[in-house]
């Protein structure tokens, strides 16, 4: 029924059907992902103008990817990252803006018909589309996830969206960058129908026939009508949305919620905010005009240069193999089975990801009771699930099929791979090592989840040391995207490598460090609390050394992690790293005497801030100033400056992660980058502390360290690395990379 | 009636703690009981999924939307697709009849590992509707005029038709249900009050006494139950400080005035599920596993349900027997179901009786008298439970494992069931 016409381009392939259909089919040859790069503009501009020019023999037009299971994933990332000034981007806005202008204004009926991933600038595209007709399958998702890399919808997207689907569904999406799955788009009037995939061309090719017909019969492009559904369910939202008051109301709780959730170090919700407001009372012209230079302005910031370091980086790897420290590449085993020891907060999070990721599971605790919690935790995180209406019940029930619990090491004999979340002592994780070599196979990795026990002194014991690796999960393992695997010299690089790809399967940021006390997370955070602590013990209150660095970036301040994680589980970091590293963390006699005071954190209920008041939603938490009773100045404080406190703590943070990296236990600033962000909370708006110390100047980063030893303390003291650096002129992300490589071959 | 030179070993057998209904495991079907239990007996034997055969289960009332419970656990596991299961009903020897079922494939060659089970949860028992409101509520679905629709429900009797009915379990051949032909069995061999109760206190207190030392709950599959997947690890119908004081108090249930029954010396209505590791012997070897025990031989048996419902035992044993081989006294164990302490007692009274055998079983001599130190040694159905489907698996595990403690060569079992039929099985040890 259709003549297939040769064509010249790359990304666009065209079949005329004898129907009067053509069908455009997106295919980037040699990519898994369709992405929307300069060359494949020019291709659609050469589309429009056959299009146009042929205007009088087509009937409709489908737009479809040729990939089995995306449409298009967005633009192309490295195009921004490109730009050079704001005007550029500006102008580059305009131009994709262009296109979509005459797409939309094209004299025929258009469809998308979209399978999978429909992104960024892939929905633009399909905003400028006639129909949207989408499939069912789970995979398809439509989102605005500009934000996320610091910029906004830059083709349109602000102005059409909205004027779709009202400001309310449109700024939910577009704020926070949130993809919705086929049922809701349909349901919100994003998309006319969804469809199973198979007959996805079909359908498409059907509705372009039916509304070109209409449109010969009629003259006019029939509009087709969004969901009823909607407009019949919210009368009283598109009445708040017509009115002056109401839009008002809308804006500033948008604006309140951007304060509360986005804080002030990321420019582009805000600007996204007011580009759709831009919708009412401006002609769409002026709303595009409005887009494209917030777009320019914002694609040239540091905020998004360094989120689009960090997306590269994390998208980098996640293919990337593992290689290991003597350059070879092997392979990772197959894990078909995981035994996890322990089924407290950490086991119970671990496994239930695992089963979550289809992995069989068998938990063993110290009796029934305790390793029921670890299927209690699985249970909950699959109600919400349900709950969420994300899986459905027997989806549940089909998760748990793979999750088991027992007080013995029956099920272990099978098991690939050991991970034990036990308590953090030195004797105990001996014991269970000592049991699980007992039970399992010769070839069973343990794999250890401690946060600063060095691995090598818990694999003192092992029969087979070359399969001992540490885990270092983040709590609550199910929401922390980071993983800290770290080797010792006697680790197998199967044993590293396998349980990388155990890491990436339940979707985690794997990072690798060498064996060292601390490794590279505990060690730099201990640093930054350290120095939080100190300040408190010169009379800092606790309010003002949380609130600086919150104010900094920070997602928590220092105390207040501190008291999540326990106090006397910093105490014991900070005696393990003062053991390794003495001056630069020593804990003076003041501070070991306020930790002693018996207070543990949230776990007895007493630290830092006060747990016995029943937490009000929104309400913000209460310091507790009987603590001030235990340190020096009591309770009468004496804050210092803002900017202090922050450049103490995140100096001393810098200044550790440098030291981590020259001794050679992190790989590369890349994997501190992404390890201080995904695992500590650091800004990722300044692209992690090896990226903000290039930005800030290794020059002045020596000198301020320098500065800073002088005035407060030698543990200031610029790490070697920065001083070799300073002396060579070089750069952690520019020469500095490749000669430090050198210099490690 | 099989190729000798093959035996089908018993690897393994394990079961859910037993609950009464309504109580523990009110939000877990028998579906969730099963793939519990299957996925714990998977995890102790450290199996192969990929070795795994077939899984055939017994369960007398299933869930009307799982019927075929042997297959939802392959899937609801994530064992390999290609293993099929099926789900039977052979009333109370249902899982006796998923375990000689595994045994018969595994004799004929056609598989070489086979997990067999049972499960019942009297707490999800179908509630029905009566014949006139489910005729009213269909013809309301068909109706397609308002005026039909409110002539159908308008034959609906508030009074009598909106109550749902919970299921009697009366025999369909006899009207009575199975108590009270329990009571004419008891007045028939004159059993009376006391010795049934004396044989309930002695069930329960066997049966604390092997829950006590371990011997019970070595087998159990404690089971994650709602709310926070609190663990089940015990059976709670068993009662250590049962005594005939007590006992003697309660009042009959069948049969209010002159009866003998009581709730005490029946078995109560019960949830759990139990699961047996099958395997040719070869394949056992292979695999590395030691046999708890083999197969030795198994017969059913029935009668006309007039001539005594429960009597199933005292026609099956000596079939069981003949086809082994053997007579009661080579016999290290016998476990019966105890269905009622009346039912048990008056087969044992069969066993002993010439007449009977002569009448009934047409032979001469009777099948034997029994040494009661070797019989239900565990306790029973009466202390422990009966979940229907489940109690032929429990007898199984209980039994191969307690013939290995005490070094023993063969153990009896048998059960009564609906329909007055029997079921007996020999297991061996060599």
């Amino acid at each position: 029924m259709a003549t297939a016409v040769q064509e010249t381009s790359k990304v666009l392939h065209v079949e005329q059907g004898e129907d009067g259909v053509w069908v455009v089919k997106f295919d980037v040859p040699g990519e898994k992902v369709n992405t929307l790069s300069p060359s494949a503009f020019d291709e659609f501009t050469e589309l429009l103008d056959r299009l146009e020019n042929n205007a009088d023999d087509i009937r409709g037009v489908v737009i479809i990817s040729g990939k089995p299971d995306g449409f298009v994933a967005g633009a192309d990332v490295k195009a921004i990252a490109a730009l050079k000034t704001a005007e550029e981007g500006e102008l580059l806005s305009r131009q994709v803006q262009e296109v979509f202008n005459r797409l939309e204004n094209l004299p025929m009926p258009t469809v998308a018909a979209v399978n999978g991933a429909c992104l960024g600038g892939g929905l633009e595209l399909a905003l400028a589309c006639r129909y949207r007709l989408i499939t069912n399958d789970p995979g398809t998702q439509l989102g605005l996830p500009e934000v996320q890399l610091g910029v906004i919808p830059g083709a349109g997207g602000t102005q059409r969206l909205p004027r779709l689907i009202g400001l309310r569904a449109a700024l939910d999406m577009i704020l926070t960058g949130k993809k919705v799955r086929a049922r809701s788009a349909v349901k919100s009037g994003l998309a006319h129908e969804m469809v199973p995939k198979e007959i996805l061309l079909g359908r498409a090719r059907q509705i372009a026939r039916r509304l070109g017909e209409e449109a010969e019969r009629t003259g006019e492009i029939p509009i087709p009508p969004a969901s009823q559904k909607r407009v019949a369910s919210s009368v009283a939202g598109l009445l708040l949305e017509a009115t002056i008051a109401g839009r008002a109301a809308i804006y500033n709780k948008a604006k309140a919620m951007l304060k509360s959730r986005v804080g002030k170090h990321y420019p582009a919700p805000y600007k996204a905010l007011d580009a759709v407001f831009y919708t009412r009372g401006h002609s769409f012209e002026a709303g595009l005009e409005y887009e494209a230079k917030a777009f320019g302005e914002l694609a040239v910031s540091d905020v998004c240069r360094n989120l689009i370091s960090l997306f590269f980086a994390t998208t980098a790897m996640k293919s990337e193999k593992y290689k290991a420290p003597n350059g070879s590449t092997p392979d990772p085993k197959a894990v078909k089975k995981v035994g996890v020891l322990g089924g407290g907060l950490m086991g119970g999070g671990i496994a239930t990801v695992l089963m979550d990721k289809g992995v069989r599971t068998r938990v063993k605790d110290r009796d029934l009771t305790a390793a029921s919690k670890a299927i209690a935790y699985a249970e909950r995180f699959l109600d919400a699930k349900v709950k969420r209406r994300h899986i459905r019940p027997y989806e549940k029930q089909m998760a748990l099929g793979l999750l088991s619990a027992g007080d013995d090491f029956s099920g272990f004999k099978n098991a690939d791979v050991v991970i034990e979340a036990v308590f953090e002592d030195m004797k105990i994780k001996h014991g269970v090592l000592k049991e699980m070599e007992a039970v399992t196979r010769p070839d069973c990795i343990f794999a250890t989840n401690t946060s600063s026990l060095p691995i090598a002194e818990i694999a003192k014991g092992a029969k087979r040391p070359e399969n001992v690796v540490g885990m270092h999960f983040f709590s609550p393992v199910e929401k922390m995207p980071l993983l800290e695997v770290i080797y010792t010299p006697k680790t197998a690089g199967w044993v590293t490598s396998t349980v990388v790809a155990l890491g990436k399967k339940m979707g985690k940021q794997v990072i690798v460090v060498k064996d060292a006390p601390g490794f590279y997370t505990t060690r730099a955070l201990g640093a930054f609390m350290n120095e939080a602590i100190k300040l408190l013990l010169e009379g800092c209150s606790v309010e003002a050394v949380d609130k600086a660095l919150t104010n900094f970036g920070f997602p928590v301040g220092p105390l207040t992690l501190m008291d999540e994680v326990g106090w006397d589980v910093g105490a014991k970091v900070l005696k393990t790293l003062t053991d390794a590293f003495g001056d630069r963390f020593q804990v003076t006699a003041e501070a070991k005497a306020v930790l002693a005071t018996g207070r543990l954190g949230r776990k007895n209920g007493k630290g830092f801030y006060r747990y016995d008041v029943p937490s009000k939603k929104k309400a913000k938490k209460e310091v507790d100033t009987s603590v001030y009773d235990s340190l020096p100045g009591g309770r009468w404080r004496n804050d210092q400056s803002e900017r202090v406190i922050q450049e103490r703590c995140v100096f001393a943070f810098l200044n550790e992660a440098a030291h981590i990296l020259g001794e050679g236990i992190l790989l590369s600033p890349r994997d501190g980058d992404i390890g201080a962000i995904f695992g500590l909370g650091f800004p990722p708006f300044l692209g992690g502390p090896f990226r903000y110390m290039d930005s800030l100047g290794i020059d002045k980063v020596t000198q301020r360290l320098g500065e800073l030893t002088e005035e407060y303390s030698k543990s200031f003291e610029p790490a070697e690395i920065l001083v070799q650096m300073h002396d060579e002129k070089r750069t952690f992300y520019g020469a500095g990379a490749k000669a430090r490589k050198a210099a490690r071959n | 009636m099989a190729d000798t030179s093959r035996r089908v070993a018993v690897v393994e057998g394990l079961r859910t703690p037993f609950s009464k209904a309504w109580t523990e495991y009110n939000h877990l079907s028998a579906l969730d009981l099963s793939r519990r239990v299957v996925q714990e007996l998977l995890e102790r034997t450290e199996l192969d999924h990929d070795a795994l055969d077939e899984v055939i289960w017994g369960a007398v009332i299933p869930p009307t939307y799982t019927p075929n419970i042997a297959r939802e656990v392959v899937l609801s596991l994530a064992l390999p697709a290609r293993i099929p299961g099926f789900s039977l009903g052979r009333a109370c020897t249902s899982s006796f009849q998923s375990v000689t079922s595994g045994v018969e494939s595994i004799l004929a060659g056609t598989h070489e590992v086979v997990i067999a089970g049972g499960a019942e949860s009297l707490s999800h028992i179908p509630i029905q509707y009566s014949e006139r409101m489910v005729d009213s509520l269909l013809a309301f679905r068909k109706a397609r005029s308002v005026q039909g629709r409110v002539k159908a429900l308008s034959r609906i009797n508030p009074a009598k038709d909106l109550l749902p009915r919970v299921p009697e379990l009366a025999e369909q051949a006899t009207g009575l249900t199975m108590g009270q032909h329990a009571e004419d069995m008891a007045r028939k061999w004159g059993i009376t009050r006391k010795e049934q109760d004396e044989f309930a206190v002695r069930s329960h207190h066997l049966a604390a006494a092997a829950l006590a030392d371990g011997r019970l709950t070595k087998e159990f599959a404690a089971v994650f139950a709602p709310p926070d997947a609190h663990p089940v690890f015990t059976d709670n119908g068993v009662r250590a400080d049962a005594n005939m004081e007590a006992m003697s108090k309660l009042k009959p249930s069948f049969d209010k005035k002159y009866g003998t029954l009581t709730p005490g010396n029946s078995s109560p209505l019960t949830d759990g599920a139990s699961a047996v590791l099958l395997m040719s012997e070869e394949k056992a070897k292979a695999l590395g596993y030691k046999p708890k025990a083999f197969i030795k031989a198994w017969a059913y048996a029935a009668l006309d349900p007039n001539q005594g419902l429960l009597m199933g035992p005292a026609y099956a044993v000596p079939k069981v027997l003949d086809r082994a081989g053997l007579t009661l006294k080579d016999m290290d164990l016998v476990d019966m179901h105890e269905a009622f302490a009346a039912q048990v007692l008056c087969n044992l009274r069969a066993f002993e009786s010439e007449e009977f055998a002569k009448e009934n079983l047409g032979r001469d001599k009777p099948i034997g008298a029994l040494d009661m130190n070797r019989f239900n040694v565990a306790g029973g159905s009466i202390a422990i439970g009966h979940p229907f489907g489940a109690t032929g698996g429990r007898m199984i595990t209980t039994m191969a494992n307690e013939l290995q403690r005490r070094n023993g060569k063969y153990a009896l079992l048998t059960a009564c069931a609906a329909g007055a039929m029997g079921g007996a099985l020999i297991l061996e040890r060599n």
